[in-house]
Parts: C-alpha cells; sequence; structure tokens
C-alpha cells in the first residue's frame, strides 16, 4: 500500500530521484524551469526528477578519507570517500538560494553521529520553505541505539526518511521507525571490501547493475515489515526501477547511472 | 544552454516517460562548456608496462586542452562504467587515448564522449626552456604540452623511467628535439627551466618536494604545474570528493579545478 499522504507531503513530481552523493549539493536551474516556478507553477517545470535529494552534508566539515578510492569489480565498483562536505553552514551559505529556485522539492540528505547534531541541523532546515524533507543517513557502523537516538533527534516538522545500506535491512531497529516518526525507509547502497590496489582491503559503497537482485531483495523484506520504502541500488535500466515500484517502492533512486 | 546539457536532460525525460530499454545515461547535470560526442576505438596497441592505449574517432570532434580531460563510457558494455581518458596526440575527430584503458574495450567499441573536462596546462608564450617530468608512468599525458613547447621553439627536457621510443610497438614517438634525462635528475630542472610541468598520481604528491630538492614548506623557484592524475568518476557533477587533492588553501577537487594545479598551490606535507 502506498502512502498516499507521504508522498503529498513530499510533493514528489515523479517516482524517481536522484540518490544522496550523486548529483551534487544543488540541482541544476535552467531558465524555463526558473521561470515556471517564478509564476508560481513548478509542476510545468520541465526538471525531470521527482526530487532533488542533496549530498550528504554534517554539522561540521568533514575532510576526505585518507585512502579515498573507487575500485571497480565486476558488475560495479566501491567507492570510499569519506563523505567531504564542508559543513551545513557553508552548504547553506553556497547553496541555499539554488534550493530556493529549484524546480522540484529538495530533500537535505543529513549525516553525524551525535543526535545533538542533528538535531541543530534539522532545526536550522524547519523554517526554510523551500526544502521538503530531511533524508537521515545512517551510517553502517552505528549501533541500533545510536541510529534509533539519530531517528528521533531529526524527527520534528520536516517529514524525515531513514537511509539505510540495504545490507542493514535484516536488524530488527527498523521496526520501530514508525512509531518513532519516520516516514519512509530509503535503501542506499550496500557496504562491502574488496582488495586494495596495495596490500590490505578497502571498504565502501558498492555501486553497479550487480546490486540490483540484493535491492529486490531487500525492498521485498521491508514491504512485509509494513514500511514505506523509497528503493535504490543497481538501477540501471528504466524496468529495473520499474520492477521496485511494481513491487512497492514509493519512490526509486538512482544512483552510478548519473555518472554514466 | 550548451548542449551536452540538453541532451541528458531529454534523456532523463525518456526514461521518466518511458521509452527506452537501453543503460541510462543521466550525467551531466551540471552546465558546463562541453561538448558530448560519439567516439569509437579504431585501434588499440600495448604500452610497454603492459596497459593498453588507443585510437579513437570521435565526432563531433572533441579538443581538449594539454592536461584537460575526457569522460567516456561504453554503453553497448555492460557493466561499464565511465573512465577518465587523457589525449596524447590529436589530428581533428582522431584522437590518439594515453593508456591505461579498460580492458572490456575493443577496436570497434563505441563510446559516449563528455568534454574537455578541467583546467589544464598553462603553458607561459615567453617560456624558453620547459622541463617535463612523469614520475610514475610513461609521459603520454604530457605529449601535447611537448609540442605546444616546440612550437614555440622552446628547448625541452623530459625526466622519465620510460623514454616512449623505448617501449615497442606504439604510434607515439618524441621529437628528436626533445632532451630525455633520467628521473633521478629532476631536480635540476628546477635551475635550468624556465617552466617545468609535472605528472603526478594523487597518492605521491607528497614526493614532490624530495624529487625537486625543496626544503619542508620551501616554494619551487621554477613556476611548475602538476597534472595530478586521479580518478574522477563523477567529471565534477557531484563532487564526490574521491579526487580530493589538498592544497594550502584548504581541499579541492582535481575534476573541477584541475587536474592541473600551480606546485606551489599545493599542501605536500
Amino acid at each position: 500500500m502506498i502512502d498516499k499522504d507521504f508522498l503529498q507531503d513530499l510533493d514528489l513530481r515523479s517516482p524517481w530521484v536522484n540518490a544522496a552523493g550523486f548529483l551534487g549539493f544543488s540541482p541544476p536551474i535552467r531558465k524555463v524551469d526558473e521561470e515556471a516556478v517564478k509564476l508560481g507553477d513548478a509542476r510545468h517545470a520541465e526538471f525531470p526528477l521527482g526530487a532533488f535529494i542533496t549530498n550528504p552534508v554534517s554539522s561540521e566539515r568533514r575532510t576526505p578519507a585518507e585512502g579515498r578510492v573507487i575500485l571497480p569489480f565486476e558488475g560495479g565498483f566501491l567507492l570510499h570517500t569519506g563523505l567531504p562536505n564542508p559543513g551545513l553552514s557553508h552548504v547553506l551559505t553556497a547553496h541555499a538560494h539554488r534550493w530556493e529556485r529549484s524546480p522540484v522539492p529538495v530533500w537535505v540528505h543529513l549525516i553525524g553521529d551525535v543526535p545533538h547534531d542533528i538535531d541543530r541541523m534539522v532545526r536550522r532546515l524547519e523554517d526554510r520553505e523551500y526544502i521538503s524533507a530531511i533524508e537521515l543517513g545512517i551510517s553502517p557502523k552505528a549501533m541500533p541505539e545510536l541510529a534509533l537516538d539519530l531517528v528521533m533527534a531529526a524527527v520534528g516538522e520536516l517529514p524525515v526518511v531513514v537511509s539505510i545500506s540495504l545490507d542493514r535491512i535484516n536488524e530488527a531497529w527498523l521496526e520501530k521507525l514508525p512509531a518513532l516518526g519516520a516516514r519512509a525507509i530509503s535503501l542506499s547502497a550496500p557496504y562491502g571490501t574488496l582488495p586494495g590496489r596495495d596490500a590490505g582491503l578497502v571498504s565502501g559503497r558498492l555501486y553497479g547493475p550487480a546490486i540490483l537482485p540484493l535491492a529486490l531483495n531487500a525492498m521485498r523484506s521491508l514491504k512485509k515489515l509494513g514500511l514505506s520504502v523509497i528503493a535504490g541500488g543497481g538501477v540501471f535500466r528504466k524496468r529495473d526501477g520499474e520492477a521496485m515500484l511494481s513491487a512497492g517502492a514509493l519512490a526509486v533512486q538512482l544512483d552510478a547511472v548519473l555518472w554514466l | 544552454m550548451p548542449p551536452d546539457f540538453e541532451v541528458s536532460y531529454l534523456k532523463i525525460r525518456e526514461f521518466t516517460s518511458g521509452i527506452p530499454e537501453e543503460p541510462l545515461c543521466l550525467s551531466a547535470f551540471t552546465v558546463r562548456t562541453m561538448i558530448q560526442a560519439a567516439g569509437e576505438i579504431t585501434e588499440l596497441w600495448l604500452a610497454g608496462n603492459g596497459t593498453v592505449g588507443g585510437r579513437m574517432r570521435c565526432q563531433p570532434a572533441i579538443q581538449p586542452g594539454s592536461g584537460q580531460y575526457l569522460q567516456a563510457y561504453a554503453p553497448e558494455l555492460p557493466g561499464c562504467f565511465s573512465v577518465t581518458l587523457f589525449v596524447s596526440e590529436q589530428d581533428k575527430s582522431d584522437l590518439l587515448l594515453a593508456p591505461p584503458l579498460p580492458d572490456g574495450w575493443r577496436v570497434g567499441t563505441r563510446l559516449v564522449v563528455r568534454g574537455p573536462f578541467g583546467r589544464g596546462f598553462r603553458l607561459p608564450g615567453e617560456a624558453c626552456r620547459v622541463s617535463l617530468g612523469a614520475l610514475e608512468d610513461a609521459p603520454y599525458r604530457l605529449l601535447p604540452l611537448i609540442r605546444q613547447a616546440l612550437a614555440q621553439q622552446a628547448m625541452v627536457t623530459l625526466y622519465t623511467h620510460h623514454p616512449l621510443n623505448c617501449e615497442g610497438h606504439i604510434p607515439q614517438q618524441l621529437p628528436v628535439a626533445v632532451e630525455v634525462l633520467p628521473l633521478e635528475s629532476l631536480h635540476e630542472a628546477v635551475e635550468w627551466a624556465d617552466f617545468l610541468a609535472l605528472d603526478v598520481r594523487l597518492e605521491s604528491i607528497s614526493t614532490l618536494p624530495a624529487r625537486l630538492n625543496l626544503l619542508p614548506g620551501q616554494h619551487c623557484p621554477c613556476p611548475t604545474q602538476v597534472l595530478v592524475v586521479a580518478s574522477m568518476p563523477c567529471s565534477g557533477a557531484a563532487e564526490c570528493g574521491v579526487c580530493s587533492v589538498r592544497t594550502r588553501r584548504g581541499w579541492v577537487l582535481a575534476c573541477k579545478d584541475g587536474p592541473v594545479f600551480d606546485l606551489n598551490a599545493l599542501e605536500m606535507g
């Protein structure tokens, strides 16, 4: 069952959205779209995604990981970056004016390991009308108690979508999310490990068509729990995404396909 | 609006309205002055270190400057992702591609090519003693700059472990006017040259002071530009950060702010 109220809250123009980290911090603004927005008629804008999801944003500046790397494997690649970003204040300074002019709803993807930081960031965003939702990225290393505390800190006036890597879908704490006020779960790329270019192993997110069977399976499992799910992972063809929508996804996030 | 942006826009609209069943191509969301072209591999050749270079026909022609890069992917090869390409020689729509190329590419492989991206070398017009150094790889990516320097009548020295004309079957030959010297003597270039260009992998930036005999924190007295070789999968569209470079003014991205940087701007500690 699709959560109609939720869809209405988010004002999704289409079920196709980008995954955080794949289109930058703000959407491109085309003149035709800008004019549609100015005329108060954003639905006539031609922007082809249903919403724009920002790159991950933390409370303070995050520097790139020391061993940042992209490693290909059959069917995809592993990406390890450390999610560098200049911190919320700088992101607002540089991008808020573009969010305001966006022809589609903007979701801000927040990351953090301390509930207080998440709380502070969410409150700073709540009075900005042009932000439609918060997507809260849960670190694959976050323990369940911390993950729940982070969700509680994020819940407020804006709808909250909790983003988890699809290798965590069987964890019991996810069942508590609706009661905490989270509106949906978005499935993000799973974690994996590969041999590095030199000695040692490298861990990071996995992207590519090889992820699709895992993503569809995760999607089905979460639907059985009665959660609203925004699917993602491994979508490289329209029919991949349509399969997710048929299986009950509210929307589908596109990741590495955006870099082709 | 640049044509690439329009093309991508239309492709996304096709995707969301139900036309294609082929793999998607949704990139180039950011408005940039670049071209999207159809490429085809017409020749492959083995470089001495086991990597492969190639020749590509590209329509419409894309003309990257020295140090600028292209992005390309093969839509007919499942599981192949966008790769960064550097051009070592160009004759209109015929481009020689510096190694390495992806394993799956063959003669006849069709490509979607975008570019040029990034900030390339800025060779001063008055430079008359130009030195180049390829720290790890064979100096294919520096060849366009060599030709540019020779065209302005400069004397050119090249410091490398891999003189191109010793590498067997390769289409490129160094112009005879170029003096090839061992990499170990690269520090001499600092005294001799009035312009120095280096090709170095991202992870090796910290070795530059030792290579150039510079003390920690010391500025290089010779104007020096560095091509930082890194994976640049998003070509700046996402600011993913995997190609982040540390400079004296903070972190920047090789894909957008480089890949060529002034040596003295880099944080090499």
